[in-house]
Order: structure tokens, then sequence, then C-alpha cells
């Protein structure tokens, strides 16, 4: 008998359809299973119903350590699997990480002696003692990653599964959290993680599945790339025209400086701007579209920016993106929300449907925004952004939680509408940008520089 | 176990006691009182801000009681004691909320057998505040970048607020058991909290000495 996880026959049904459909595998100990797919696919749900935290209604079974997974009353099921969100913040319920650890540790009943000892444990295998008393809401992404896994190493789960867990952290950070995960596999834990940056695992994984539709394959490791080359972020070209321009701009946050006193230009055509997690890159372009203060000034298009006046005709001309999708919405459906704040014209409702359906999520149209997967609103966020015409888009993590088809056909949609508007990009995932960008702008120590 | 002391009882009481005692004597003197010991604390601890806090903000309201029981009602000492309780009652609370940590409240609280799920309910809602008001921040930017202004009126913060929390009560739910929480199961405590004894005997020693001022004042 299997002492993982086995999954027969799961069937769960969402909005009337199959959302997943007649899944069967078995996950043992000691293994490390990459799950990947299409975005809307279902491996959020395959995660969050396995691990029953969620109330969802199922047929079939799912047995972990033998057992059926409705037989393990809660804190015995958190002892037996420790299930890790997309984002961590929504997963904390005390203010600070060591509260966290007395929290979880009280409610699954472990002993005062044990508990410290575990503790002290999880710290200094994540290396996160720093952290400890720091409030949680201060931390950046890969810190509450680090802290997140830091809590199910001191829960001592056997199985580990984890849902897209290095969606918008830096590479760094993500190639510790992969490693560390390996360890955990090397000590006989089951880790399963969902993941549409498939690079960095290859040499570690033991089994990789994928998810279609709803049904689930198993497929070859070996599939998987080997290493990817170092994308192309250059180009040369000719002619160059200044659209944005930083006049000793610096930037501040928390009585900290973020951005040091700089001069900076940023010409035409598609640049990519890179930098670790926490380096200021989010806050350089919500301080660019004037909705952060910084000292100095600003030009767009040669003439002077400000924060006070002239902001709505300012974001005719240019927007930005931003990070998590769900920020970027108003309204409550899809279909309202791509006709914010008026009734848009023909032509670019025909373009976005064009979109809808190139992506096949037409049926999406009168759902609620938040019935979407995360990588279903990043798709409807850029299809609004992308369809509206502007001079200058800035994107914020434009390919985080996509997978990598409707990453080539965002590229394609960047690349067509080059001619007439700039691009300005954050993100951790270059691959996509590879030949496309003409400019690499890299934010290390407070400062921008181009590569 | 790990122990710790905790003067969060004794305030807790303290601040009970004289919110009842102030709403039934009729003392300028003990109102005073009140204020002069929390702006002493105040001082102590350097929050000058809070001080100045503390004079204005009941300003309005205690001099327009003032000004109403004094023109309209039974004269100058009804209307004077009416504007020293104002602030007395502002002093009181703002005395317990710059002396008591929430989280320690909730948890003291806890030990005495208050039921943890209201515990740790009300926690992840206090601790969901600031998401909540970065979320309308966000909304704001969002629209604007859109090209559309939205004013406190207006009725996409509303809908989408409420939208908000019903979305993440299901996540905070499964949160909450994905730590092993449960409405039914037995939690072990870490930490026994114990009462302070300087705090017993200083805020016994206030409330005494609030009592003579009352009698003191009965004399003069």
């Amino acid at each position: 008998m299997s002492r993982g996880i086995k999954i027969q026959d799961l069937i769960v049904k969402k909005f009337g359809g199959f959302h997943l459909n007649k899944i069967s595998c078995e996950w043992d100990l000691g293994e490390f299973i990459l799950l990947t797919g299409d975005s809307g696919s279902g491996k959020s749900t395959l995660i969050h119903t396995v691990a029953g935290f969620n109330g969802v209604t199922f047929e079939g079974n799912i047995l972990v350590d033998g057992l059926g997974i409705h037989k393990y009353s809660i804190s015995e099921k958190a002892q037996k699997i420790g299930l890790m969100f997309q984002n961590p913040s929504q997963q904390f319920t005390m203010r600070t990480l060591e509260r966290e650890f007395v929290f979880v540790l009280e409610n699954c009943g472990v002993s005062y002696y044990n508990a410290n000892s575990r503790i002290q444990e999880a710290v200094d295998e994540m290396e996160i003692s720093h952290l400890m008393y720091q409030e949680l809401t201060t931390l950046s992404g890969g810190e509450k990653q680090r802290a997140a896994l830091a809590i199910l190493i001191a829960l001592d789960a056997p199985v580990f599964l984890l849902d897209e867990p290095f969606a918008s952290i830096d590479p760094e950070s993500r190639i510790f959290l992969i490693n560390m995960l390996s360890k955990l596999r090397d000590k006989g834990k089951l880790i399963v993680v969902v993941d549409h940056d498939m690079t960095h695992y290859r040499q570690l994984i033991d089994r990789l599945f994928i998810m279609k539709n709803g049904s689930l394959t198993e497929s070859q490791v070996e599939s998987l790339p080997e290493k990817t080359d170092v994308p192309k972020l250059k180009s040369y070209k000719e002619i160059n025209s200044a659209i944005f321009t930083l006049d000793n701009v610096a930037i501040g946050q928390g009585g900290e400086e973020l951005i040091k006193k700089q001069d900076f230009t940023f010409y035409n055509g598609v640049s990519t701007l890179t930098g670790d997690n926490g380096a200021g890159k989010s806050t350089l372009l919500k301080a660019m579209v004037q909705l952060y203060p910084y000292s100095g000034k600003m030009f767009f298009q040669e003439k002077r920016v400000s924060r006070i006046f002239g902001k709505k005709r300012l974001y005719k001309l240019l927007t930005l993106a931003v990070q998590s999708a769900e920020q970027q919405f108003v309204t409550l459906e899809v279909s309202s929300e791509l006709n914010f704040p008026k009734k848009i014209s023909n032509e670019i409702s025909k373009r976005q449907l064009q979109a809808l359906e190139e992506l096949n999520i037409t049926h999406l149209l009168d759902r609620s925004l938040f019935h979407l997967s995360e990588g279903q609103k990043k798709m409807v966020q850029l299809i609004i952004l992308l369809s509206l015409d502007h001079n200058f888009l800035m994107l914020d993590e434009p390919f985080s939680g996509l997978d990598k088809k409707t990453c080539d056909y965002f590229v394609r949609w960047i690349e067509e509408k080059r001619t007439q508007t700039d691009f300005l990009i954050v993100s951790h995932r270059l691959d996509p940008l590879d030949g496309i960008s003409d400019y690499h702008l890299h934010l290390s120590n407070k400062s921008l520089k181009e590569v | 176990m790990e122990e710790r002391t905790t003067s969060i009882p004794s305030i807790f009481v303290w601040v009970f006691f004289f919110t009842i005692e102030v709403s039934f004597t009729h003392s300028v003197w003990l109102n005073l009182y009140l204020v002069v010991v929390v702006v002493f604390y105040l001082v102590y601890k350097k929050m000058i801000g809070t001080v100045l806090f503390l004079i204005s903000l009941p300003f309005i309201p205690a001099i327009t009681t003032f000004w109403s029981v004094y023109i309209q009602g039974s004269g100058i000492t009804d209307a004077w004691i009416l504007f020293t309780r104002t602030y007395a009652f502002a002093a009181l609370g703002i005395g317990f909320m710059t002396t008591i940590d929430f989280q320690d409240c909730l948890l003291v609280f806890e030990q005495y057998k208050i039921p943890s799920i209201f515990i740790y309910g009300l926690m992840v809602v206090i601790h969901a505040v600031p998401d909540i008001r970065k979320e309308i921040k966000n909304m704001y930017d969002a629209s604007l970048l859109r090209g559309k202004r939205l004013y406190p009126w207006s009725s996409f913060y509303y809908v989408k607020v409420i939208f908000l929390a019903l979305n993440w009560r299901d996540h905070y739910t499964e949160a909450m058991y994905s730590r092993g929480f449960s409405e039914t199961n037995p939690r072990v405590h870490y930490i026994t909290w114990k009462i302070s004894r300087g705090s017993v005997i200083v805020c016994a020693v206030l409330i005494i000495l609030g009592n003579i001022l009352i009698r003191l004042e009965r004399f003069t």
C-alpha cells in the first residue's frame, strides 16, 4: 500500500462541467513531482482538493497514507499534508513568524519541548532567523515563501503540496527553494510542485505530470529543457528617441532610500527591467505612472508629468499593468471589466474577442473575476491593456502564472504593437522576451543601469 | 512551558472600573485626575503626538455639551462635569489603546476560556485590515490608470469590497485549516500568562487615589 497519495477516479465539477475528469495516480513518499499544464487546466484545483482544506465536494477516492482523506481530523490532516498557497500572505494568521510557528504547533498539539527544537531546526534550515520577529506583511515575496516553507518543515508533514510557489520571486530565491525541496525529498518526503516555469527542475525531479483540460498524464522527465540559453535582451538599433526621462529622481520607502538620486532616460522600443526581489522595480514603475511619491522631475515625451495634475490625461497615453492582476480589476465580471470605464469601440472589442478566442477562453466572458484562476486573471488583464492604444505601456510581471503557449501569444501581440507602442517590462521570466527586447536595464544597489 | 507576565488584565480592570465610576459620579476632580494620569503616562512614554491628539479630539464634543448644558440645562456645575467627563472618556480610551497590544490581549483572554475560534477569527480580521486598506487604494489607482477617477461614494468600491470579503473568508478558512486549526480541536498552550504583581499594585493605588479625590471634593 502506498504511504503517499493515491488518487482514484477523482472528479470535481465546477460551473456545470468537469473541472477534474477521472484522475487516477499514485505518488509515493520520497518522490519529487512537478505538475504543469495550461493556465486554468485544473492544477490548483487538484492540489487544493487533495489537501482537502477547502471543503470542495468530489467524487472518487483520495487516500493519504492508505486512509481516505475525510477520515482525518483537521489537525491530523495538517500533520499529514503541508499545503503552501500561491499567495503566501493569505496563509498567515499571526503577525510575526515566531507567533505563527507557535500557533501552528499549538493547533497540532505538539509538546512545548518538541516545538522548540522543531522551530529551531526549521529556522536554521531555511536561514531565516533574522525574520522571526519582523511583521510578516513587511517581508518581500521571496522571504514570505521561505517563511511559509519553514512553517511546513516545522509541521513535519510527510507530504508537501505547493501551488505555484515561485510565481513572482527572483531567480536566486527560486533556485534556493527548489534545492531545499529536493533536500526534503531526500529525507523521504513526497513533494508535489505546480509550476509553469520548467527551468532548473530537470536534474532534481523524479516524475513529471501534465494537466490538460482536467485530465492528468505522466510525461518523461527528459522532455524538460536541459538548460535554457541566456536570453538575448539587447538589440542594437540605430535611431533612438527618448520617451521617458528621470531628472534627479530619488525614491524612498518607509524612511529608507530605495533608489538613489539619478538621471535616466528610457528610449523607444521594448525595454526589459530586471533586479532582485525588493530592489524597487515595482515601486519605480508606480512612481513613473505618478502613483508613488518621489523627489525630482519626470518627463514623458519631453513634457513634465506631475503627481497632482493631469493624471487622467496622462493615462490616455501611458499606463501600467500591475503585478497582481486582481488589483487591476474594478468591476466584478470579465465582460464588464473589458468595457470599463465606458463602452469600447467596435474595433477594440473585435480585437479583444479575437484574443479571447485564440486563447480559448471565450467561455469566461460572463464569469465572475473572482472565479478565475490566477493565470486566467493575468490573461484578461493583458488582453484589456494590450487592446487599448497607448504610446507607452509598462508591464509588471506580465508572464507570471502563464503557460508557454499563452506567453508566446502575448509576446507576439507585443511584437505586433511595437510600431505604435513602447514597452517597459519587469519580469523574472526572461525566456519569452528573448529576441524581442531592445534594451536590458538592471536595478541594483539602488541605481538603474543599462546592461 | 513558558511563563510570561502581563499587565493587560490589570489595565483592563482599571479602565473598566473607571468607565463605570465616571458614568455614575458627578466629580470634576475625578475626571481631571484620569486625564492627568493618562497624560503623565503618555509624556513618560514620549508620545507627545498622542497627547495633542487627546487634547484636540474631544474638544468639539466637549465644548458643545458644555455650551448646551450651560445655556439650556442645569447650570455651570453640571456643564463643567460633562465637559471634563468627555475628556475623561477619551483619556481612558486612548490609555487603553496605547498600553495594550491587541494580539497579546486576545491571547491573554484565550487563557480565560474565551472560545479560540473567536480569538483567532478576530486576529485574522485585524491583521486583514491593512490589506483591505491597501486593496481600496489599489482599486482607486487601477481605475485611474484606466482613465476614471473613483470617489468615496462610488458604488464600485462597496460592491467589490463585499465580494473581496467573501472571497477572503474562504481563503482564510482554508488557510487556518491548513495550519491545523479547527473549531472543535483542543489546542495546547506554550505560554501561560501571569498577571504582573507591579501592575496590580499600581492599578489598585490609582483606583484608591481616585476615590479619595471624590471624597475630598465633597468637603471643599
